[in-house]
């Protein structure tokens, strides 16, 4: 204990430090003035009148906690009269390569019964806070084994409704007689579902999404996916954190919309840009997929992807919504909560 | 995924199984009776892609699909408007009700019964859902046949 002189020196009380070999490191001058044959670096038990064993008793109990250990122990005055005291030990410093732990020890004449309530009275405020401590950890642990029973739950249910979604993907693709290009375009929607995860995964929270990564890896996909280096994907998005739910149908509208994109506005030979959107302002987010290619026709035929859109933007909050002038794209604008 | 059960199938066999319900109603829903085999369906999703795959199953095997909606809010409006013989209910929806708020309301205003779908039917939610008198629970996830069966044979 380095800064033993300035804690005991004022102390009116004999205090001593010892090692839990019982050997005397450090002592104030009350302990000094009132203990005979007191030095640092001599066995504790010397200067007690009381046997070794129950000093060493004693200084074991202290060197297992910092809360006061009471005894009673023996030791001549200068005047070489047998004086008890009440002492009250704890753990000062604990033991560290090579170094005994190092205690504490105040005494106090036996005679002052107050200091022995005092004494008393704080240790059963040390086993209060011990007791408080370990309520407090219980809670915090009983909680956490709540939130991964929940978590463990909903992951359960993901599961099971994702399967019941892939098999509805699998399925719609099967009826629409449009051969392995509808199980193409399946297999790109479960990527994107996949996005979702993998973001939600390495959020480490397990329960939002940052747009900002998901849009970035969705675009890489799809870029991958579509082979055209020649027409690019843009993505600007704004710091955006959805839950998993509302970030799946966002993920699989840009991947609805940037597929239309590729299929019908840049045909081959044709360049140019698809830009993705994500903005929040004032409560409410705007999805948004732009391109530069060949125009919209006067009144498109909606095929599935439109109306996958459209149903996806529903769900959101929001309705779908295309626009050709000064930019040719589909947008949709949903509640942000 | 074609479902080989349906109603239809039933309705026109000549040899149906000693267990088979009867030929489904007619579809006019307003004076349900909850052991007739349902005709008109109202279908409640919050899923889009398994939405779209329900309708089409059921259409594919001779059902009326009255409507396809995501909130308790609309599957409500839809009953009273509709009056279908069954609701098919997914338990979470969009918006702040949920399917079991909905069936409850609906059984009470309409007798309507629901046959719940849904990835989380445990205990807790059945026995919510029990006061709606529901025509049966079917885990996801499901495929078309067991969707068809379910419907038929009230559980």
């Amino acid at each position: 204990m380095k800064d033993f002189d300035a804690y005991a020196a004022s102390d009116p009380r004999p205090v001593l430090l010892v090692n839990s070999r019982r050997i005397v490191l450090a002592f104030n001058a009350a302990a000094r003035h009132n203990l005979r044959g007191l030095g640092k670096g001599i066995d504790l038990a010397c200067a007690s009148v009381d046997s070794p064993d129950v000093v060493g008793l004693f200084v074991r109990r202290c060197s297992s906690t910092r809360g006061p250990i009471l005894a009673a122990l023996r030791f001549y005055s200068p005047e070489e009269q047998v004086v008890a005291w009440r002492c009250d030990g704890g753990l000062a410093e604990p033991a560290s390569a090579g170094v005994h732990a190092s205690i504490i020890v105040r005494l106090r004449a036996r005679s002052d019964a107050h200091a022995g309530f005092l004494a008393l009275k704080d240790r059963i405020t040390a086993l209060d806070r011990e007791l408080h401590y370990k309520r407090e950890l219980q809670k915090q642990l009983e909680e956490a084994l709540l939130a991964k029973e929940i978590l463990l739950s909903e992951v359960n249910h993901r599961v099971k409704n994702n399967l019941q979604v892939i098999t509805a993907m699998l399925s719609l693709a099967a009826n629409e007689n449009a051969g392995p290009a509808a199980f193409h375009q399946t297999a790109d929607r479960i990527r994107a579902m996949g996005k979702v995860h993998q973001m939600l995964f390495e959020s480490n929270d397990f329960r939002e999404v940052d747009c900002r990564l998901l849009l970035a890896a969705l675009a890489k996909s799809l870029e991958a996916i579509h082979r055209r280096p020649d027409v690019s994907i843009k993505v600007d998005c704004d710091e955006i954190r959805m839950s998993a739910d509302r970030a799946t149908s966002v993920a699989l509208m840009v991947n609805e919309l940037v597929s239309n994109a590729f299929k019908h506005a840049f045909p081959a030979g044709r360049a140019g840009a698809i830009r993705v959107r994500l903005t929040q302002a004032e409560g409410t987010i705007v999805l948004s997929v732009m391109d530069d290619g060949l125009p919209m026709p006067a009144s498109p035929i909606p095929g599935t992807g439109l109306k996958i859109a459209r149903a996806l933007a529903q769900k959101l909050g929001g309705e779908l919504q295309t626009t050709r002038e000064p930019v040719k794209g589909v947008g949709v604008a949903f509640p942000a909560g | 995924m074609l479902g080989f059960i349906s109603h239809r199938d039933l309705a026109h066999s000549s040899d149906p199984p000693a267990d088979s319900p009867p030929a489904p109603g007619s579809g006019s829903g307003a004076e349900n009776e909850p052991d007739k085999v349902p005709h008109r369906i109202l279908v409640v999703e919050d899923e889009v892609f398994v939405r779209f795959d329900i309708e089409r199953e059921l259409r594919a095997g001779g059902y009326d699909v009255v409507g396809a909606v995501d909130t308790a809010h609309a599957a409500i409006a839809i009953a009273d408007q509709e009056r279908p013989d069954l609701v098919l209910m997914d338990v979470r929806l969009a918006g702040s009700r949920d399917g079991v708020s909905a069936a409850l309301e609906i059984w009470q205003r309409f007798q309507i019964p629901c046959l719940f779908v849904s990835a989380n039917l445990d205990a807790q939610t059945k026995q919510r859902a029990a006061a709606s008198q529901p025509w049966g629970f079917l885990a996801k996830p499901f495929s078309g046949p067991e969707l068809l069966a379910a419907i038929i044979r009230r559980n």
